[in-house]
């Protein structure tokens, strides 16, 4: 089964005109708040990742993933071939109920934990509740300050809510100790950019931007964490 | 409670998936708004591109 999860913050109605005009006969998603980034973490796109009947990942390809390249093809066709997993036979349902538990647990122990923090906030967000995930996610990110994952989490739990300003200022700051990371650096152009996205890509504005961002990132080094 | 601590320790730490382990539930949504999990497709063979408009 083909699946196409287009990552854009803007929903629906960023990527709907794109799947209708590819025609898609697939099944068509998108991930506003950059769970799928969160849970596989992954920093480029287009990817391809390729799971077997037990949802167990038999294949994966970051950044770089062309579905018509023949590695891809062969790729593919081996994924095929494989005789069917046994549902239920290597898989792990991850208990999500428990795995809160776990973390609410550890965060009343320990409410300094930074990775129960950030842990029990980004499962909040994959459950769609960014009111709940925010302030866990904030106290991760103030307890791991050059921890970029934890200030991209809370930038996405801002722009679930709305809150753009506050977003692209998480943002930024995750970009600041992941600057390789061009989902982070798009989501930050597509927030203060807009116009340069929708109705049409503006390619050359990418470029420009990118360039002038990188001259100014040289006289900007972060800090190692 | 040994498998969720487990568990607990692998989202902490956010570690990338690794080929031959299960995948992370995620919940994504479909264009009617609709919420599609990662574990409806088990089962089946899925093939999960990922791409954006930008």
């Amino acid at each position: 089964m083909f699946v196409a999860v287009a990552m854009d913050t803007g929903g629906i109605p960023a990527c709907k005109p794109f799947y209708d005009k590819a025609g898609a006969t697939y099944l068509s998603l998108v991930d506003p708040q950059n769970a799928l980034g969160e849970a596989f973490d992954f920093d480029a796109i287009p990817n391809g990742f390729l799971i077997d009947e037990a949802g167990v990942l038999q294949y994966k390809r970051v950044g770089g993933f062309e579905v018509s390249s023949p590695a891809t093809q062969k790729a593919i066709d081996d994924f095929l071939a494989l005789p069917p997993a046994k549902p239920g036979e290597k898989a792990v349902v991850p208990d999500y109920d428990a795995t809160e538990a776990a973390n609410r647990a550890q965060i009343a122990k320990t409410p300094d934990d930074p990775a129960a923090n950030l842990a029990l906030g980004r499962l909040l967000l994959q459950r769609s509740d960014a009111i709940g995930a925010v302030p866990f996610l904030a106290r991760a990110a103030a307890l791991a300050p050059k921890s970029s994952g934890a200030h991209f989490s809370l930038g996405s739990a801002y722009l679930a809510l709305g809150k753009k300003e506050a977003a692209a200022a998480s943002l930024k700051t995750a970009l600041r100790y992941d600057r390789a990371n061009f989902v982070i650096r798009k989501q930050i152009w597509m927030i203060e950019h807009p116009e340069k996205f929708h109705p049409t890509i503006d390619w050359s504005w990418q470029h420009a931007q990118l360039a002038k961002e990188r001259e100014a990132e040289k006289n900007d080094p972060p800090a190692m964490s | 409670m040994i498998s969720a601590l487990a568990l607990y320790a692998v989202v902490g730490q956010n570690q990338a998936i690794e080929v031959g382990k299960p995948v992370p539930d995620v919940a994504l949504l479909d264009m009617s708004g609709k919420s599609v999990r990662l574990s409806s497709f088990r089962g089946k063979k899925l093939i999960l591109f990922n791409w954006a408009t930008w």
